[in-house]
């Protein structure tokens, strides 16, 4: 990325900023919001206390298993569900004209925009761990950090690609008004019910299984947890793809996929999101003036 | 010398999509224009009549469906990013750009990155903005605290941040009071004057574009129905000019004398006051009044009444004489 880019990535980032802390009782609330998040789950945790509830291959501390879906939850929710509601508050604050009037890239707005989500969302995730680490019991093992690593950074990539490929869709399609049909149905559909956030996708009926198979979450937790979480297994097969493909351990094959997903996602969100500016530019609705 | 085009459209033509429809809405139709460095140029037209359409096409934020055009020597349709980054562009309302939770002084520098400006710049550029744009006295005010007509000045202020040689206002007074809306047009016509910016400018109200605008587009239903100076628009339309003269009952070769000069359209004597149609009142009022004072008229009073652009304006769109 240019020198350009950066700079301009930056000044939005600090206008996003200045923006967030002038909402002085939102950064308390949200705070709070975390906290309370993770006490509901603390609570959630000690009905399954003593029973013979099973959370294998993840060990069997269900705050730890839960606080890491949280973590993913919220850098999901950032990078996939803020691309479009922030393409969508260039259009109807009708800057994309003035946006397009710099020699920015087509993408440098809305990475900057979505900066609020960033400062909203990714501490959160942060703080979800500690918040568990800390008052309720979540134990955690970081004994392959640079898997860690890659784990986080192709969560990262592969959910912001679907976000791209959402957020195209508010030009390319023109659901400008309306429930945006891709976020709905990874978000609100498949993620919610599938992605194994507050309970080990071994328990859906296998379709279902099936269907979290389509989502890079599935194989972030898998990993996550099963490197994360003292007692985790790391070589029993659970998912159906790793059933499938039982030659290669589970991490690996978690890896291998969401490595995949983000190669095939972010560069079809890139390319449908040019696509989208273009068709806006070609029928002039760059912006809700014309 | 030959004059220098910024601006070159030939035969543009826009048709807009219907939602839920087949059908499309021709916003630009067969639309030709050239726009000389340097100008103020002026397009005037009721709501829906084509001028911002045009404007996002010239300034390269709309495709245009047919036609052919030039801004700046670039092509319209090849070079449409290279375009945006030489232009700048005002947009109707103040507070599309301005973030109100930023103060004055923190829009300019967002803008500023944004444009690119060259980072030791920056802060001498926004100073200078500041200063010429008389907003100093509120670079760490809230924009919602400031006066909407300051507003506007802030918009124009981002737009002159960097030193395009072109800058598109799109209706830049529409919603001021009369006050504010005097210190925009004097703003404009400083920028053009000082800063040598080629301002074109859309409008629909009329007394903006003749005081400001050297030539004027007259759009109607997406066509251009007129293109000319102020001047030549009045000149050309078959309205005459008229001069209302108080004065002594002329004699009747007072009278003659006048209807011989070849301009004259008209010459009636009534109720003490002598009303003469004729064509171009700025060249022939001195001839008139020394006709009539060789021939011994006392004159009292004279009065002129010429067609104003509001009136070409009425006239033209309802197909009349221009």
């Amino acid at each position: 990325m240019r020198f350009r880019e950066w700079d301009s990535l930056k000044m939005f980032s600090k206008r996003e900023l200045i923006i967030w802390l002038s909402y002085k009782m939102n950064a308390l609330m949200w705070v709070l919001d975390t906290l309370f998040t993770t006490i509901i789950f603390f609570t959630l945790s000690l009905v399954t206390r003593g029973s013979d509830i099973s959370f294998f291959p993840y060990g069997s501390n269900y705050v730890s298993f839960v606080v890491l879906g949280l973590f993913v939850h919220f850098i999901s929710y950032t990078n996939l569900g803020d691309p479009f509601p922030r393409v969508s508050r260039i259009y109807w604050g009708g800057t994309m004209d003035l946006y397009m009037l710099s020699p920015l890239s087509y993408f440098t707005p809305m990475l900057g925009i979505m900066f609020r989500g960033v400062i909203d969302d990714y501490p959160r995730s942060i703080l979800a761990l500690l918040f568990g680490w800390l008052f309720f019991g979540a134990v955690f093992t970081f004994s392959s950090p640079f898997l860690l690593l890659i784990i986080l950074i192709l969560i990262l990539l592969s959910t912001f690609g679907i976000g791209m490929i959402s957020a195209s869709s508010f030009y390319l399609f023109d659901f400008k008004q309306q429930v945006e049909p891709v976020k709905f149905i990874f978000q609100d559909v498949i993620i919610a019910l599938t992605a194994g956030y507050y309970y080990p996708i071994t328990v859906l009926p296998y379709p279902l299984q099936v269907l979290g198979g389509l989502i890079p979450h599935t194989y972030a937790l898998d990993a996550l947890r099963r490197l994360m979480i003292p007692g985790g297994d790391a070589l029993t097969p659970v998912l159906p793809l790793q059933l499938a493909l039982s030659g290669l351990s589970p991490v690996t094959l978690d890896i291998l996929v969401l490595a995949v997903m983000s190669a095939v996602f972010l560069p079809l969100g890139w390319f449908m999101y040019v696509k989208g500016i273009e068709k806006a530019r070609r029928e002039g609705t760059l912006t809700r003036w014309q | 010398m030959a004059i220098e085009n910024v601006i070159e459209m030939r035969n543009i033509t826009k048709r807009y999509k219907i939602r839920k429809s087949r059908e499309r809405f021709t916003a630009l139709d067969d639309v030709s224009l050239s726009i000389r460095k340097g100008e103020i140029f002026g397009l005037l037209g009721s709501n829906g009549a084509g001028k911002t359409t045009l404007i996002k096409v010239m300034s390269g934020l709309l495709q245009a469906d047919e036609g052919t055009g030039e801004t700046l020597g670039y092509d319209i349709y090849k070079d449409h990013k290279k375009i945006r980054a030489t232009v700048s562009l005002v947009a109707p309302t103040a507070d599309v750009g301005t973030d109100n939770n930023l103060t004055v002084r923190q829009n300019l520098e967002f803008w500023a990155v944004v444009y690119d400006l060259e980072r030791e710049k920056r802060e001498e550029r926004i100073d200078e903005m500041l200063d010429f744009l008389e907003l100093r006295q509120y670079e760490n005010h809230w924009p919602m605290s400031i006066s909407a007509g300051n507003r506007q000045k802030l918009a124009i202020a981002r737009s002159l941040l960097v030193k395009n040689p072109v800058v598109f206002l799109d209706e830049p007074t529409v919603k001021l009071d009369a006050k504010s809306a005097a210190a925009v047009r004097e703003l404009v016509k400083k920028i053009n004057l000082e800063f040598g910016i080629t301002v074109i400018m859309t409008t629909h109200y009329i007394y903006e574009a003749e005081e400001l605008c050297e030539r004027v587009a007259i759009m109607h239903k997406g066509k251009i129905v007129s293109c000319d100076t102020v001047a030549n628009l009045r000149r050309n339309l078959q309205r005459y000019d008229e001069i209302v003269i108080t004065c002594d009952q002329p004699t009747t070769e007072a009278l003659n004398a006048i209807t011989a000069i070849p301009v004259i359209v008209s010459c009636e004597y009534a109720d003490g006051k002598l009303t003469v149609g004729l064509e171009n009142i700025r060249s022939n009022l001195l001839e008139i009044l020394k006709v009539l004072r060789g021939h011994g008229v006392s004159i009292t009073e004279v009065a002129t009444n010429e067609p104003t652009l509001e009136d070409i304006f009425v006239d033209t769109i309802s197909g009349g004489g221009v």
